[in-house]
C-alpha cells in the first residue's frame, strides 16, 4: 500500500552506498528510482482513469483521490496531526524508557536475570493482541494507544541497548582502563558513546512499529486519528479516504524516518560506513 | 624508577572440561627504562604475561611488582597498545591522545599542550582533527602509541601492536616508537613474534617457550641505542636472529 512513496529514500541510500559499484551507476541510481515511481504513478492513472479496467471501488483514480482531499480539507490535517503526535509521544517515551531499563540491565546482572524473562516472553507478542486488554483497562482514550506505541518501542529499545552494549569491543574498555579511567568513567566515556549507532537503529526501527500499532489502535475508535479516518471510510466503501489515509501514513513514517537518518548520520559520522 | 619484578609466576585457566596452563614459573626482572622485547611462537603465554603485567589478569602463583607495589589491577600508570584496533573511532585524533590526561584530571591547556607535543612526534600534526575512520591502519596505530604515551605512564605494554601492518609500515612504526621512547624514556615490555622487531627494538630479547610456557632464555642485544634500518644486514644482527630462530624451531620441533 506503501509502495507509491516507499522507493524513493531508501533507494536514495542504497544504491550509492553499494560497494565497488561501478561509477557510471552511482549517478542513473537516482535516476532509476525516479524513473519507477514515475511509470508506477503513469500506470495508476492509465488502468483507473486512462482506461477504466480498474473499478474505482477496487483502486481509486488519482482524481478521486484529489477530490477526496478537497472534500477533507482540514480534517485530513486534523487527523494526520493527532496520530503523529501520539506516535511521536509513545515513540519518545517508549524508546527512553527502553533505554534507560537496558542500560540498567546490561550494567546490573541480577536485574538482567529477573527482567530478561519477562521481556522474552512478552517481545514476539504482537502489540496489537493486547488490544482488547488495553481497552479493559486504559478505556478508548488516548492513554491506552499511547501505551500500546510506547510499549512496542520499548521492547525495541531494550533488546537493542543490552545488545549495543555486549557488542562494545572488550578492547576498548581494556584500553580506557589502562589509561586510567575509573569504571564510572570508562561508561560514560566509552560504553555511552560506542553503542549510539546501535540505538540510533533502534530508533528508526521503533518509530516505524510505533505507527503502526497507533494506526492499529485508532481502528478501534479514536475522536480523530488516521486510522479512525480509513476505518470510517472503509464502513462507506469510500476506497479514495481509505487510500488517502495510507498515503497519509506513509509520507509522515517516510518523513520521520528521513529525520532521524538524517540526523543519526551527522550524530554518527565518526562511524566507519 | 619503573622496574618490574616477576617472581615465579604461574597462570592457570581452568574450565569445568580442562586446565591450560598459560604460563608456568616465570621470573623476569626488566629495568626501569628498559625496552624488552619478548617473542615466542603464538599460544605460548607471550600475551598472559603481558596481561598479568597490564592487571587485566591476576597471577595463579607468585607475584609481580612495579617499584615494589603488588599489580592488582589495570591502572594509569600501565598503558597497554594492544594489537587489535583499540583507537576510540567516536573521537577525534587530537581527542583519543587527550583521553589519558582528560581522565587525569589535566588543565585543558596541559592537555593541548601534551596532545601537540604527542601529535608532532608521531606525524599526525595534520590529522589532529580527523575522525580514525579517516586514517590507515599504521597511521590509527601511532595515534594509539602516541595516546598510551600521552596519559603519562611509567611503562608501556605493547602487545603485536604492528602485527598486522605491512613491512614498510611496521618499519615506519619502528621509527615512531624509537622517536617516543627517546624523547620521553619509559620501561617498555614489547611482545611480537617478529624476531627482526625484537632485536632491532630490544634492549633485551626474551625467548618463551610453549607448553609449558615459561623463558626459554634471554639475550642481551649488543647494538647499543642508535640503531637504523641498516643494522638488519650488520652479520652479527643476522648470526643472533639465526640463534633466536633455531631456539624457537627447537622448542616447536620438541612440542610439535
Amino acid at each position: 500500500m506503501t509502495r507509491l512513496d516507499a522507493p524513493t529514500p531508501n533507494a536514495e541510500i542504497a544504491v550509492p552506498a553499494a560497494p565497488n559499484a561501478p561509477a557510471p551507476r552511482r549517478n542513473l541510481g537516482p535516476l532509476i528510482s525516479v524513473g519507477v515511481v514515475a511509470a508506477l504513478l503513469a500506470l495508476w492513472w492509465a488502468v483507473t482513469t486512462g482506461t477504466g479496467a480498474v473499478k474505482q471501488l477496487y483502486f481509486p483514480s488519482p482524481e478521486s483521490l484529489w477530490t477526496a482531499i478537497e472534500t477533507l480539507n482540514t480534517q485530513l490535517l486534523t487527523d494526520a496531526g493527532a496520530t503523529l503526535g501520539r506516535v511521536l509521544a509513545s515513540w519518545v517515551g517508549g524508546s527512553a524508557l527502553g533505554v534507560a531499563v537496558g542500560l540498567a540491565m546490561a550494567r546490573t546482572r541480577w536485574l538482567m536475570y529477573a527482567l530478561n524473562p519477562i521481556i522474552e516472553a512478552v517481545r514476539p507478542v504482537p502489540p496489537v493482541a493486547l488490544i482488547p486488554f488495553v481497552i479493559l483497562w486504559f478505556g478508548i482514550g488516548d492513554t491506552g494507544k499511547l501505551f500500546l506505541g510506547a510499549l512496542a518501542c520499548f521492547m525495541v529499545m531494550v533488546v537493542n541497548t543490552t545488545v549495543a552494549v555486549g557488542n562494545v569491543p572488550p578492547v576498548y574498555l581494556q584500553a580506557a582502563r589502562s589509561l586510567g579511567a575509573s569504571r564510572g568513567h570508562v561508561y560514560r566515556s566509552v560504553v555511552l558513546p560506542a553503542i549510539v549507532p546501535e540505538i540510533l537503529s533502534g530508533f528508526r526501527i521503533g518509530s516505524a512499529l510505533a505507527f503502526a500499532v497507533i494506526v492499529a489502535a485508532e481502528f478501534l475508535g479514536a475522536d480523530a486519528g488516521i486510522g479512525r479516518l480509513i476505518m470510517q471510510a472503509s464502513r462507506t466503501l469510500n476506497t479514495p479516504v481509505v487510500l488517502l489515509g495510507t498515503i497519509c501514513i506513509a509520507v509522515m513514517a517516510v518523513a520521520l524516518d528521513l529525520v532521524i537518518s538524517r540526523i543519526s548520520a551527522y550524530v554518527t559520522r565518526w562511524a566507519a560506513q | 624508577m619503573s622496574q618490574i619484578i616477576i617472581d615465579s609466576v604461574a597462570k592457570v585457566f581452568a574450565t569445568s572440561r580442562k586446565r591450560t596452563v598459560a604460563l608456568n614459573e616465570t621470573s623476569l626482572t626488566i629495568d626501569d627504562n628498559e625496552l624488552v622485547c619478548v617473542v615466542g611462537p603464538s599460544g605460548c603465554g607471550k600475551t598472559t604475561m603481558l596481561n598479568l603485567i597490564a592487571g587485566f589478569i591476576r597471577p595463579t602463583v607468585g607475584s609481580i611488582k612495579l617499584d615494589g607495589r603488588e599489580i592488582e589491577g589495570p591502572s594509569a600508570e600501565r598503558a597497554v597498545v594492544f594489537q587489535a584496533d583499540a583507537v576510540f573511532p567516536w573521537l577525534t585524533v587530537a581527542d583519543n591522545i587527550a583521553f589519558g590526561p582528560r581522565m587525569q584530571g589535566m588543565t585543558r591547556s596541559e592537555r593541548t599542550e601534551r596532545v601537540e607535543r604527542f601529535l608532532d612526534l608521531v606525524g599526525l600534526s595534520e590529522f589532529a582533527n580527523a575522525y580514525p575512520k579517516e586514517l590507515s591502519g599504521g597511521m590509527r596505530k601511532r595515534v594509539d602509541l602516541a595516546r598510551a604515551y600521552a596519559s603519562g605512564p611509567e611503562v608501556l605494554l605493547l602487545d603485536e601492536p604492528f602485527g598486522a601492518l605491512d613491512l614498510f609500515t611496521k618499519e615506519a612504526m619502528w621509527s615512531a616508537l624509537k622517536r617516543v621512547a627517546d624523547a620521553e624514556p619509559k620501561t617498555i615490555v614489547f611482545v611480537t613474534h617478529d624476531i627482526e622487531e625484537a632485536l632491532f627494538l630490544g634492549d633485551r630479547v626474551i625467548v618463551m617457550t610453549p607448553r609449558p610456557a615459561r623463558v626459554h632464555s634471554v639475550i642481551d642485544v649488543p647494538f647499543g641505542p642508535e640503531r637504523t634500518l641498516d643494522l638488519r644486514a650488520d652479520p652479527e644482527f643476522q648470526a643472533i636472529r639465526i640463534q633466536i630462530a633455531d631456539a624457537l624451531r627447537e622448542v616447536h620441533d620438541d612440542t610439535a
